[in-house]
């Protein structure tokens, strides 16, 4: 690139005498226009008005601005530049070793050039792009899902016979010792009502004083309980239940009466809790806010070693259901007749 | 362009994008979006670019990038001009001409710093900076001769940086 500076006098004469080309001519026009540019009186006559110029003026770039410049400015930016050809940087060359105001002006420019430093961008492998996952890959995790879906469909869970849960996991002697059928205990407080009457239902090895009944009803026999047990835990009535030591997880919490007024009922639910709890440290423990009959809490609890069929397990909960007895809680618990 | 070149192209450019942001952002954190930024575009538009603009294509997602960054932060500029008053006196009395000359790059006007940085950090010709910034040759010529004689003007009197 040859660096050029015609000083605007050069442009009106050219201009006055008439030798710019058309282009050229109105560039320089709307150029002095645009930029309020003094006009020689001479050539005042010249100089249009400003309906001459375009809107497309004041968009183009003003290209003659360095018409404008100081010329020894001009040709030190465009020596630094590296714009001259030879003979012109020869000539600043020599003008800046004669001329202090040159070579100061030199220097001064020569400053404002920044020096490369580099910079370490760190996190590169973010940009990075990583070999997608080959085709086959991700068209047999689909074919696995789909052929999934597909058992799960075809067969779904359900168990033989209603309240009775099929175990997935085998059961080992210890665990079906201990979950032998039990004969029920007589519901005499609350009898469940059917068409026959109070029902027998068979439940878990009782503890002592708790009476879990039927999946369904879920009710709590308070019988058992010895006098002497009751009357300890009516002296404690002051005790809140939330002092009850154990882990305030949700369970003791959805346990806990919301009135914290002390019944019987109150007493020998926190009883139960506390028993649950302490008899069954591996133990999965459910329970519900029942609504039927005449309770309106029960509890389900059931052992980690006999899971069935019909289990959904949920963060802490493994909800079961049992899909022939339709009126059945989603949540009850099936091995209460074993 | 295949995932084997791009990733040739993170460790040939991806230093100087990041530079080039840092320095008209002065935030490493806003340098390391926008190089994230062009990048991803960058692959995003990988069949349309030619692998020989794919540098120049980085430095103009960035450039854009930055005008409409200074656009917006136009309305917080009575702030900035409040804070600069105070390091006046910083300034004033600092030595090192790097630095003041670093301040007085920041102090330039958008287009400006962009072409200025451009060819001095990146050694672009006019005209890549020209296609770069979307400006012709002889404006790129115009815009860095400005940039120059601001720089000397605010190298000479350091006030003016303020």
């Amino acid at each position: 690139m040859t660096y050029q500076n015609i000083p605007i006098e050069v442009w009106f004469i050219e201009l006055f005498d008439g030798t710019l080309s058309e282009e050229a001519r109105h560039e320089f026009l709307a150029f002095c226009l645009i930029n309020n540019i003094e006009v020689p009186d001479a050539l005042t006559t010249l100089m249009p008005s400003e309906d001459f110029l375009h809107p497309k003026d004041f968009l183009n770039f003003p290209s003659h601005e360095s018409i404008l410049n100081d010329p020894k400015q001009d040709l030190l930016l465009a020596y630094n530049e590296g714009l001259l050809n030879a003979a012109d940087a020869h000539w600043v060359e020599q003008q800046i070793e004669a001329n202090k105001a040159w070579k100061s002006l030199h220097a001064e420019f020569s400053a404002t050039y920044l020096v490369p430093k580099s910079y370490e961008f760190l996190d590169k492998k973010l940009l990075y792009k990583q070999q997608p996952a080959p085709w086959w890959l991700s068209a047999s995790i689909a074919a696995a899902a789909v052929f999934l879906g597909l058992m799960l469909f075809l067969f779904p869970f359900k168990t033989n016979d209603s309240g009775i849960s099929r175990p997935t996991s085998k059961v080992n002697g210890k665990t079906k010792k201990i979950y032998q059928d039990q004969p029920a205990q007589p519901d005499v407080s609350l009898p469940t009502k059917t068409s026959e009457g109070t029902v027998d239902l068979k439940v878990p090895s009782p503890i002592k004083g708790i009476v879990v009944s039927s999946s369904r009803d879920c009710t709590l026999h308070p019988d058992a309980y010895t006098e002497d047990e009751l009357a300890t835990t009516g002296n404690n009535t002051q005790t809140s239940i939330d002092s009850v030591v154990r882990p305030m997880d949700e369970l003791t919490q959805m346990a806990a009466s919301k009135n914290h007024e002390k019944t019987l009922r109150s007493i020998i639910k926190e009883r139960i809790i506390k028993r649950i709890f302490d008899r069954e440290d591996n133990a999965l423990v459910l329970e519900r806010e029942s609504k039927w009959f005449n309770q309106s809490f029960g509890f389900k609890y059931k052992r980690q070693a006999d899971r069935s069929f019909s289990q959904v397990k949920l963060g802490p909960f493994v909800f079961e259901w049992n899909k022939k007895n339709k009126n059945s809680n989603f949540l009850s618990m099936l091995p209460s007749n074993q | 362009m295949s995932r084997v070149s791009y990733n040739e192209w993170v460790d040939s450019f991806a230093d100087g994008v990041y530079r080039f942001a840092l320095k008209n952002t002065k935030d490493s954190e806003q340098a390391k979006d926008l190089v994230q930024d062009a990048f991803a575009k960058l692959w995003i538009k990988k069949g349309q670019i030619d692998p020989n603009k794919a540098k120049a294509y980085l430095y103009q997602i960035v450039s854009n990038a930055l005008i409409d960054r200074a656009r917006k932060a136009r309305l917080n500029e009575t702030l900035k001009v409040h804070l600069a008053s105070k390091d006046a006196t910083v300034y004033t009395e600092s030595v090192d001409l790097k630095k003041t000359l670093e301040d007085a790059v920041a102090k330039l006007p958008e287009i400006q710093r962009h072409v200025v940085l451009l060819r001095d950090y990146e050694g672009y010709s006019y005209e890549e900076i020209g296609a770069i910034t979307s400006l012709t040759e002889q404006q790129v010529k115009v815009y860095i001769f400005r940039a120059r004689q601001k720089l000397r003007s605010m190298l000479v009197n350091p006030e003016l940086i303020v």
